[in-house]
């Protein structure tokens, strides 16, 4: 994990250097005089090599510092610890979401292979992977929001929340503060606010989850311990629902920590979309304005948390899975 | 032997297998008869229908493909045919059981052996978890298991392949079955664990006196441990008798050419006996005897009809047109 960050904070701070635009420039604003420019350079360390400069940021990077954005003046590390929970919160909401829709769908289709729930299943599956997100969101928008008005249309809470049913933060995700203080009507407000993105954002890895775990599951019936069960005189549904299961459900967990990177990268698009308050629309807020300490600061969280949830994912498989432990119980 | 002894009576059996654009005739009308306590070999080359026959006495053709088109199989006098699901799962694990070619593969990897010796007993005796597990650790020691309550609790991947199969014995026999099916039970060992498995097989079925239905393509295997022998050829019983008359006084030209293709020590050939030709094609219609194409002593009644079984002397079957003609 050391590697991987050391090497992902190289390139990106490499790209970043070599981008055809000048952090001073865009600090100063329109039209600045060159004393403007050089003293900016100098406040922001752009005159000294760039190694220099990598060391001075991974330095300051170690220390929780991840320098000023260039776009709001303020500093990143407080601006990301400010967007972190949304995004997280967003994300693990989605892709809960797409497990409990994807794997029953997975497994249920396996189990009726060729019936008409089958292909309704796998065009409804094909259909996720093929559709775009940012198209799907919008369509999302227009049915649920302007058509039927009955999801809102863009952000994490109402607005008039802040007054009426303030919420107290504890841990930064909107769901579980209000449901810890039992401020319920701030918890309606958060969720129905949340059901819009998340499901945008879980559409492309539920197609996939549906996918493997009815390929898996249709691999694992086949298997010869299953014949085994039946030879035994195990009941079919204890077969199903234990026998089979537990070996077809390994390749999704495996994948899961894959997902979850995906739906992070989908986030900068669903938040941009939805205008939610997380770090992918800060991300992309960053892009935009060629803020690359910013840039930078949010790839940094995310290679991290991708790291952490792949790590976590590894981990869950070798709690299933006898054969991935490596100490045995010997 | 006498009526009331018979624990197993399969009669004219039909099974086929839809396929893509036609219809496979696995079995062509077998009849085979097994007695208490008795231990018989079916043997025959690949894609005979061994195993399928072995499979339709559990009911455990997937179907489809697969369907039973007549016959019938009685098992302690009853038709297992006309029995549903849970009726035979009922039968399957307690009074019938099975065991496979493949130990590794045949065992769940995810749990922990002890937990599938443990399910199939609760499923069939409805005791308790601690007196499951109690009778596991019982029949593990019985297979020669030595410290079975640590063997419970590994994996299959943790054991080796003799080990597994051992588990498999013990699993199958953990209800005292009346009638084990041990499907090529040691095809996929080495020798020296094969010749521990068949004499583990041995003693056990004196001990709980059960009778065994051994599949296999190995005589040697035959030789060793069963009292009666059916040779199985495209779909159907060729030739049915006790060892002697199979190995002593093989009939059916398919059984002398299988008997002379196993290798013996001191012979004088340098090349092994062969069978000349291939299966015949069995989705394709069929008339007259089955092995008419590779067989060395042909008369014209074998292109016509097909050869039914008939007793030769007491206890010895055959299925062909050439007894007495070529003696």
């Amino acid at each position: 994990m050391v590697i991987v960050l050391t090497v992902l904070t190289m390139v990106t701070f490499f790209f970043s250097t070599i981008a055809p635009s000048d952090p001073a420039a865009l600090w100063v604003g329109p039209r600045p005089k060159p004393q403007q420019l050089e003293r900016v350079r100098e406040m922001l360390g752009l005159d000294k090599p760039i190694h220099v400069r990598y060391l001075h940021y991974v330095k300051n990077m170690v220390h929780g510092d991840f320098g000023k954005s260039i776009r709001t003046k303020q500093p990143i590390t407080e601006e990301l610890r400010r967007y972190f929970p949304a995004t997280i919160e967003l994300v693990t909401f989605a892709m809960i979401f797409s497990l409990i829709i994807g794997i029953p769908i997975g497994v249920y289709t396996a189990f009726n292979r060729e019936s008409f729930w089958d292909h309704t299943g796998r065009i409804f599956s094909l259909s996720g992977v093929a559709v775009p997100i940012f198209w799907l969101g919008m369509m999302f928008q227009l049915l649920f929001c302007s058509f039927w008005d009955v999801l809102p249309l863009q952000g994490r809470i109402s607005s008039y929340m802040l007054y009426t049913n303030p919420i107290d933060s504890i841990t930064g995700f909107h769901l579980v503060d209000t449901a810890i203080t039992g401020n319920w009507i701030a918890f309606k407000s958060a969720f129905i606010h949340m059901l819009l993105p998340a499901v945008t954002l879980s559409f492309a890895s539920l197609a996939f989850i549906v996918r493997l775990t009815r390929s898996s599951m249709i691999e694992v019936i086949n298997e010869n311990y299953i014949r085994t069960a039946r030879a035994f005189g195990i009941g079919e549904n204890l077969i199903k629902y234990k026998y089979a299961i537990k070996n077809g459900l390994i390749p999704t967990i495996t994948i899961l920590g894959l997902s979850y990177t995906y739906e992070i990268g989908g986030s900068i698009l669903v938040e941009s979309i939805f205008d939610w308050p997380g770090l992918g629309r800060y991300m992309w807020l960053s892009v935009i304005n060629n803020d690359y300490p910013g840039i930078m600061g949010v790839t940094i969280v995310f290679a991290v948390i991708c790291c952490l949830v792949n790590l976590i994912a590894d981990l869950l498989c070798a709690l299933v899975d006898p054969r991935v432990r490596l100490t045995g119980s010997r | 032997m006498n009526r009331d002894n018979i624990l197993l009576d399969i009669k004219d059996l039909h099974i086929e297998f839809s396929l893509y654009k036609s219809t496979l005739k696995a079995i062509r009308g077998i009849s085979l008869t097994m007695h208490k306590g008795e231990t018989l070999g079916l043997v025959g080359e690949s894609g005979c229908g061994k195993s399928i026959t072995a499979s339709s006495i559990m009911q455990l053709i997937p179907c489809p493909p697969g369907k039973i088109v007549s016959g019938e199989i009685r098992f302690q006098g009853e038709n297992l045919l006309i029995k549903n699901d849970n009726q035979m799962r009922e039968i399957r694990g307690k009074t019938i059981s099975m065991i496979f070619q493949d130990p590794m593969t045949s065992l769940n990897p995810v749990f922990s052996v002890g937990d599938q010796i443990k399910s199939v007993i609760k499923h069939h005796e409805k005791c308790s978890t601690t007196a499951a597990l109690n009778k596991a650790a019982e029949m593990c020691s019985m297979v020669g298991l030595a410290d079975p309550k640590s063997i419970l609790k590994k994996y299959p991947h943790e054991l080796s392949g003799g080990m597994c199969q051992r588990i498999m014995i013990a699993m199958a026999l953990s209800c005292r079955p009346s009638l084990l099916i041990a499907d090529e039970p040691t095809t996929a060992l080495d020798v020296t664990v094969q010749a521990q498995i068949l004499k583990l097989m041995r003693d056990l079925k004196k001990e709980i006196n059960t009778s065994i239905l051994l599949i296999t393509h190995d005589l040697g295997v035959v030789a060793k441990t069963c009292e009666k022998v059916a040779v199985m050829y495209a779909g159907r019983i060729v030739e049915y008798g006790t060892l002697q008359h199979i190995f002593k006084n093989p009939q059916h030209p398919y059984t002398q050419g299988l008997l002379a293709s196993t290798p013996k020590l001191g012979g004088d050939k340098n090349r092994l006996e062969t069978i000349e030709g291939n299966v015949p094609d069995l989705t394709t219609q069929l008339n007259g005897c089955l092995f008419k194409p590779r067989c060395n002593a042909v008369n014209e009644k074998c292109a016509m009809e097909s050869p039914g079984i008939k007793e030769v002397e007491q206890d010895h079957f055959l299925s062909c047109h050439l007894f007495n003609t070529v003696k």
